[in-house]
């Protein structure tokens, strides 16, 4: 096979996709993918507005790289992880970017002053809760809870695939009594 | 002998194959005990993914002009050629088109859109690339030194590691554990680019380890350019 075809028949599968606009294809990705990738990081992190940031920054990676990965979800979460976890290890704040904050759009629903109150507490326990997880057992419950497959998850947080329950239901375990905890504590 | 926590688990999503699941749900219709336990973790999963809700808050968005923003000034109606060099072990690798080569483009002032790869002009320069998600150290081997050249290796935040021949094709072939960049003879330019988080990576030249990245940091003698580079001369000038 000569380079000239090799080259053609690796640009050109996997058919369609590649032939089309790189940014339509990202944009897909986006729809598909951006508000799950969000909601996931605004969990992990307890900051909707570094959520917001590392989301963002992935997607910026994403349009750089100039090719969809084979998982695109799966490739955005690591690299918004990896971001997360550089975040956290250095204590410092990335450089903001020119994203709306979060923080000044609200809860998502529209609650009295009274609901609003009882929100929030609950909001607390279960950060309270989350937060007493180990950073490991926070990552693999809430990647889940977006839905990612045992391959998915074994991928991105580097753990045997053939564990991820037991690990999943030693997390839910971890989870349930930090929140008795919590809700206990005076 | 009831199931085990694995089991349920993987009951619960959907993630036993095919024989394993039809014997799970066997051993599931004839002990109410594992029925129950089934049952009690499904409906307090629901109940702690429900609870995750209240957390959440809308999305903001994204910004699209930023998201687009490194290409947008660099649109000149060039075509930036791009081949695959000869790449083996192809069930691991991943070969880049040219639009990925943001930083290249960015140096050379061309573009290249997606799926107009096999646009190839003759005489052209060529890129040639591969990425791979290495699970363990990994090396990077080029042959030997070079007339000229230069490897640009760069620290990112991405899962992989990326090596991109810049010039003249160069065979590029993979492993489990290291790329072998056949380039005796060739003048060609590399980037490297490799994942601050991930393995530890040596990249050697002639058997000789010129940049070592570990988890601690990196070791070499190359110089770190101002934007976070290090560049090593194949020609064996400072390194």
């Amino acid at each position: 096979m000569s380079n000239a075809s090799l080259t053609a028949t690796l640009f050109e599968s996997p058919g369609e996709r590649r032939s089309r606009p790189y940014p339509e294809l990202v944009r897909e990705v986006h729809d598909a993918h951006y508000a799950s990738i969000f909601r996931y990081l605004d969990r992990l992190s307890g900051d909707p507005d570094l959520a917001a940031d590392i989301t963002q920054e992935a997607f910026v990676r994403l349009f750089r790289r100039g090719a969809l990965p084979d998982k695109p979800d799966r490739w955005l979460v690591t690299v918004a992880l990896n971001l997360f976890r550089n975040e956290r290890s250095t204590m410092g704040r990335r450089a903001r970017l020119a994203v709306r904050h979060a923080s000044e759009l609200g809860p998502a629903s529209g609650p009295s002053p009274t609901e609003r109150l009882e929100s929030r507490r609950l909001q607390a326990k279960i950060r309270g809760a989350l937060d007493r997880l180990s950073l490991r057992e926070r990552e693999l419950l809430l990647l889940r809870a977006e839905g990612y497959s045992y391959r998915d998850l074994a991928v991105v947080l580097g753990v045997k695939e053939a564990s991820i329950g037991t690990l999943l239901a030693r997390a839910k375990r971890a989870f349930e009594g930090a929140y008795e905890e919590v809700e206990h504590a005076p | 002998m009831h199931l085990d926590a694995e089991t349920l688990e993987r009951v619960l999503h959907g993630e036993l194959d095919e024989a394993r699941d039809a014997a799970a749900r066997e051993h599931l219709s004839s002990c109410p005990i594992c029925e129950a336990a089934l049952e009690e973790s499904r409906l307090r999963e629901r109940r702690l993914f429900g609870l995750l809700e209240a957390l959440d808050h809308e999305p903001p968005g994204l910004d699209w002009e930023a998201v687009e923003a490194p290409e947008a000034g660099r649109r000149g109606g060039f075509l930036v050629a791009a081949s695959i060099a000869f790449v083996l072990a192809a069930g691991i690798l991943y070969a880049l088109p040219d639009s990925a080569l943001r930083s290249w483009i960015d140096r050379t002032g061309r573009e290249a859109p997606a799926g107009e790869a096999q646009k190839v002009p003759v005489g052209a320069p060529s890129v040639s690339g591969l990425s791979i998600q290495p699970a363990a150290p990994f090396e990077i081997v080029f042959a030997g030194r070079q007339e000229s050249g230069i490897i640009r290796v760069e620290l990112t935040d991405a899962p992989e590691v990326e090596v991109r021949v810049l010039g003249a094709p160069v065979d590029l072939e993979s492993g489990p554990d290291r790329v072998t960049v056949a380039n005796l003879g060739s003048r060609s330019n590399y980037e490297i680019r490799l994942p601050e988080a991930g393995p530890p990576v040596t990249v050697r030249v002639g058997g000789v380890a010129v940049f070592a990245k570990s988890r601690t940091g990196v070791q070499t003698a190359a110089p770190r350019t101002e934007s976070g580079e290090y560049r090593i001369d194949l020609a064996g000038r400072g390194t």
